[in-house]
């Protein structure tokens, strides 16, 4: 107890008198090694790079090796076989519409269900919690024929739908973690300068959402980007296949064409990356108003 | 009474069609599957009747499914602590002044992108080619045994591959937690040495309490229903050993074809599932900075 | 209280079976030039594009018909994907089935009885798709299982012309093996593949009892728990076969560690003489460097006897690769003709025999073809299909037999269990089975 009590008025002490001149060195030490990290971190990624550009004998062959004689054959082969560029349309179109979806509905009703103090407020709640404890294996055959029942099957908006019913729960939970630290004196503020509920949710509080937001943003269009079972069953024509249904059709029971399979992976992760890349400046920008609060 | 109508109007504005949504599609559809658990329907037939209890009690019977559950226990309880470690101690090194951040973020932020079955592929492929070739290179004996041959070692080969999984996806949340602190707090927090050591312990880990709540909450549920890396991996070999829970349920019900014992299996994992998140985020959140 | 509960059976049996019943509309059924679209769930492991291209052809020689190729989760069995897809109510016009999965979609499946090409199977194809009487199921192609060889390494071995049929018991092959590892080769490989080991190799215990009858009564016997396996003669003789090919497997330093990638590697590289696999795993050796010419490779029995005149040890085993079926639940009838003409399309034209033999490699089921299968081990299960050398493996064992029992075949090949531990864990399995 007296030693916590001690190293804490220590380290206390510590950042007034180090902080300007450490900081560089140990900056660039530290990045240094995260470098490192993440070379073994991100090696079986670098390995399907790798592996992307050899022949599949050669992939038995010598599966750690780089590639003797790097070809492209497996990209042409794996882009005919995919028709990417559709694929890769249609996995956007419906990744982007079902985590704006989620997103929006997903603040709101967070924004509600912790906000009001209302029993019903509180059962709705821990029943959406509770349902990210169900193995999907319990829902998935009842979910399917009610799907089908009901026709939502054969219409390809409806996958956006079973997304938005599925992926509620997490992204209210994630919501509601982070609203709860908002003070309530911000709302009640809002609410005395004329601002009804709605006013104040999308003026005041959604902005200060941003960086929770963008999280919940990655995770669900990572989720969405990969998932197989729904576009498995609701897109059957290939006019329709998103990118991993095409990626898995190089897997197989007796056999995997493991160089295409490869290359397929390394086309369908590319444009994720990209976009990642891309937002991280909003990313940072956002989470960095979001801690001056 | 005029509150709670004006709760009613506030609701469905707010909460309607998400509630909509999860009811009509999640809420429905474990209501039917709850009914067909007392049901002999076999997945595909027309035909189906009422049994009663007797797939709970089948499931009660079925000893390879308190084994695998058993397994699981061990299994959550490793991945829990390894993945929320490593992607903590990830986090932490990414967040504050750090030269590269973007490209170093986007970096760790990779292995992410690569979705549940594929990425069962591809750690199948590392552990029964990659690993037994660098064990060969370097001569190591213990490297160059095929892992998924030994149910010792394809059960850490399981892990290995969750944790490397799981990590990069709460990589993103404790970022996100961090991000949040004062500046000051991860700047002292910084200095290496003992006194930075001191201030993580004694300031930093109890700020982000909130955030390790969510992300352990995160863990236990996933890694209890892991079961597409499960498939892919190890496909429950050598001979059944490395066979979680949620395979178990699925192999059940779909590869012995006794849907509603499957599916009953499924329901009694769920309420212990339940029951562990529950006290896990009671207790934490009582020991948590209160807000 | 009974009766409530068969009317509440009654309610959930209509929501879950009788909506599927809507279907697809109308329009969606024809294309705007007035052909029948229709949708095809075929092909199987290692011949994706050219099942794609082959349905190209199709509706390129037949334009009143549209057909669409369904993408399936190839590294799944085809009855689960069904479940889901008879679930979801999205069900192709035609979709493959295993063999031992047809009587469980017989309900929901067009009768093909009447069909031309039902007339050239052979027998035991067509009773492999038959429930009843009533043929439900075409065979997509044969397929051989049995010892494949490489006759390159075994001529070497033996200093002469290799002939399959002089290996007529096991002590003839154990000389062989001997004699190969001699030559200083590893004279097989065994894969510890739960769907190889019980799905293929194990059967040969109820395969070997005799026929129809006499198989069923030795599965009863098992069933109630009667069956003496430690006594049984098939069983011990299997298994003796069994202990013979881990003592000179390729891998027997490290028995488990195999893989289908690995173990398949190894053959085409010409590591090993014997593999026992089917000819269904050529697509994969020849990508891996096997030659197709000449008859470089080829097929045999596993013998199960020191008796040179046991008819089981001259025969390897023939089966469907996959059954074709055609839906009636949610496909119009014009759709299911439109279904029929890709079969006869498949069996009698020209095109079609092309796509079944030369693109995929696969054994004619029907014996209208003519064609040679374009791979050695094929050839050889073509011609062992035509001189009756073969036989046909049981069918209905219950859906989980290859995953349970596959598991203890592997515990045996690690040394986890002997014989008598083998024969108790397949003696307590079929005990739970009704």
């Amino acid at each position: 107890m007296t030693v916590q009590m001690q190293s804490r008025r220590q380290a206390a002490e510590v950042p007034a008198a180090g902080r300007p001149r450490r900081r560089r060195s140990s900056g660039l030490s530290r990045s240094g090694g995260m470098f490192l990290v993440l070379v073994a971190y991100a090696a079986p990624v670098l390995l399907v790079v790798s592996n992307s550009l050899k022949s599949d004998q050669e992939i038995l062959d010598d599966p750690l090796g780089l590639p003797a004689s790097p070809t492209l054959h497996n990209y042409t082969e794996a882009a005919r076989t995919m028709y990417y560029l559709g694929a890769f349309w249609n996995t956007l179109v419906l990744t982007v519409t079902s985590v704006v979806v989620l997103c929006f509905f997903g603040s709101m009703t967070a924004y509600f269900l912790t906000r009001v103090r209302w029993r019903f407020n509180q059962v709705v709640f821990y029943l959406m919690i509770a349902a990210m404890l169900l193995p999907f294996q319990v829902l998935m055959i009842p979910m399917i024929k009610l799907l089908g029942s009901t026709g939502m099957l054969q219409q390809s908006w409806s996958i956006v739908y079973i997304y938005f019913a599925t992926g509620v729960p997490l992204a209210v939970f994630m919501y509601a973690g982070f609203i709860r630290s908002i003070p309530r004196e911000m709302d009640e503020a809002a609410m005395l300068d004329g601002c009804n509920r709605l006013q104040t949710f999308f003026r005041v509080v959604l902005p200060l959402l941003r960086p929770v937001t963008l999280t919940i943003a990655i995770l669900d269009a990572l989720w969405i980007w990969n998932d197989f079972l729904m576009p498995f069953l609701v897109l059957r024509r290939p006019e329709q296949r998103t990118l991993t249904l095409a990626t898995l059709a190089f897997v197989q029971s007796h056999t995997t064409d493991y160089g295409p399979m490869m290359a397929a992976l390394v086309l369908t992760v590319l444009p994720i990356l990209v976009a990642y890349l891309f937002m991280q400046r909003h990313i940072v920008e956002g989470l960095t108003k979001g801690a001056v609060k | 009474m005029r509150r709670s109508w004006n709760n009613i109007g506030g609701f469905l504005v707010f909460a309607g069609p998400s509630t909509f949504a999860f009811l009509s599609i999640t809420i429905v559809s474990f209501l039917a599957g709850l009914i067909l658990t007392f049901t002999n329907w076999n997945g595909l037939s027309d035909d189906l009747s009422f049994v009663g209890l007797s797939n709970y009690a089948v499931a009660i019977a079925d000893g390879q499914f308190w084994q695998s559950l058993g397994l699981t226990a061990l299994y959550v309880v490793v991945v829990v602590v390894l993945a929320n470690a490593l992607a903590f101690a990830l986090a932490y090194g990414l967040s504050g002044r750090i030269r590269f951040r973007g490209a170093l973020r986007a970096g760790f932020f990779t292995p992410n992108l690569i979705g549940g079955v594929i990425l069962g592929f591809i750690w199948y492929f590392i552990f029964s080619q990659g690993v037994v070739a660098v064990g060969a290179a370097l001569g190591i004996d213990a490297l160059a045994t095929p892992w998924l041959a030994s149910p010792t070692l394809a059960f850490w080969a399981l892990v290995i591959a969750t944790v490397w999984q799981v990590a990069g996806f709460l990589v993103v949340i404790y970022l996100a937690g961090l991000t949040t602190l004062p500046r000051d707090v991860l700047e002292a927090a910084s200095i290496d040495g003992a006194g930075g050591w001191a201030w993580m312990r004694s300031v930093v880990l109890p700020l982000m309490r909130p955030t390790f709540t969510i992300c352990v909450f995160l863990t236990i549920g996933r890694s209890f229903m892991t079961y597409d890396m499960n498939l892919t991996l190890t496909n429950g070999g050598p001979y059944g050993s490395t066979e979680l829970v949620a395979m178990h349920v699925y192999q059940k019900a779909f590869v012995s074809q006794q849907f509603g014992t499957g599916q009953a299996e499924a329901l009694v994992l769920f309420l212990i599932v339940a029951v562990i998140s529950v006290l896990q985020v009671s207790v934490s959140r009582r020991r948590e900075v209160d807000l | 209280m009974l009766r409530k509960s068969s009317v509440l059976a009654a309610g959930l049996t209509m929501l879950l079976g009788a909506c599927s019943a809507a279907g697809p509309s109308g329009d969606s059924s024809t294309a705007k030039d007035g052909a029948v679209k229709f949708t095809g769930f075929v092909g199987g492991p290692g011949i994706l594009t050219q099942t794609q291209d082959a349905i190209k052809v199709f509706n390129k020689e037949n334009p009143q018909y549209q057909m669409t190729f369904v993408q399936g989760q190839l590294n799944q069995a085809p009855y689960q994907q069904l479940l889901t897809m008879y679930a979801s109510g999205n069900v192709p016009t035609i979709f493959v089935v295993d063999a031992g999965d047809v009587a469980k979609v017989a309900d929901k499946v067009v009768d093909l009885s009447g069909e031309k090409w039902a007339q050239e199977e052979y027998p035991w194809a067509r009773q492999q798709g038959a429930v009843d009487g009533k043929v439900l199921a075409a065979p997509q192609s044969a397929t051989g299982i049995g010892l494949a060889f490489n006759r390159k390494l075994v001529e070497a071995a033996i200093g002469g012309a290799f002939d399959p049929t002089t290996i007529k018991t096991r002590s003839d092959l154990a000389a062989l093996f001997a004699k190969i590892k001699a030559a200083g080769t590893a004279p097989v490989i065994v894969s510890p593949l739960p769907w190889l080991l019980a799905g293929q190799f194990l059967t040969k215990m109820y395969d070997a009892q005799g026929d129809d009858s006499a198989r069923a009564r030795f599965i009863a016997q098992l069933k109630a728990g009667t069956a003496d396996l430690a006594r049984d003669k098939v069983f011990n003789g299997l298994m003796d076969t069994f202990d013979l090919t881990l003592k000179y497997n390729l891998n027997a330093a490290r028995p488990i560690a195999g893989t289908i990638d690995t173990d398949a590697k190894a053959f085409a590289d010409g590591k090993a003489a014997f593999w026992f696999i089917g000819d269904y795993q050529w697509p994969q050796l020849q990508a891996l460097g096997a030659s197709p010419d000449g008859d470089g490779y080829g097929i045999m029995p596993v013998p199960v006897s020191d008796d040179p005149t046991d008819p089981w040890n001259q025969k390897v085993v023939a089966t469907s690769s996959f059954m074709m079926a055609i839906d009636k639940t949610v496909n119009t009838p014009a759709q299911q003709d439109a279904a029929k003409a890709y079969l006869d399309w498949y069996v009698h034209s020209a095109s079609g025999q092309d796509f079944m033999v030369n693109k995929t490699g696969g054994v004619p089921a029907y014996r209208n073809v003519t064609l040679q299968p374009s791979n050695p081990i094929g050839r050889m299960v073509a011609a062992d299909l035509q001189k009756d050398r073969t036989y046909t493996p049981i069918s209905g064992l219950p859906a989980d037999h290859w995953n349970v029992l596959g598991d203890q075949m592997i515990k045996y090949m690690a040394g986890k269990i002997d014989r008598a531990g083998l024969a108790k864990a397949i003696t307590a399995y079929w005990k739970t089975q009704k």
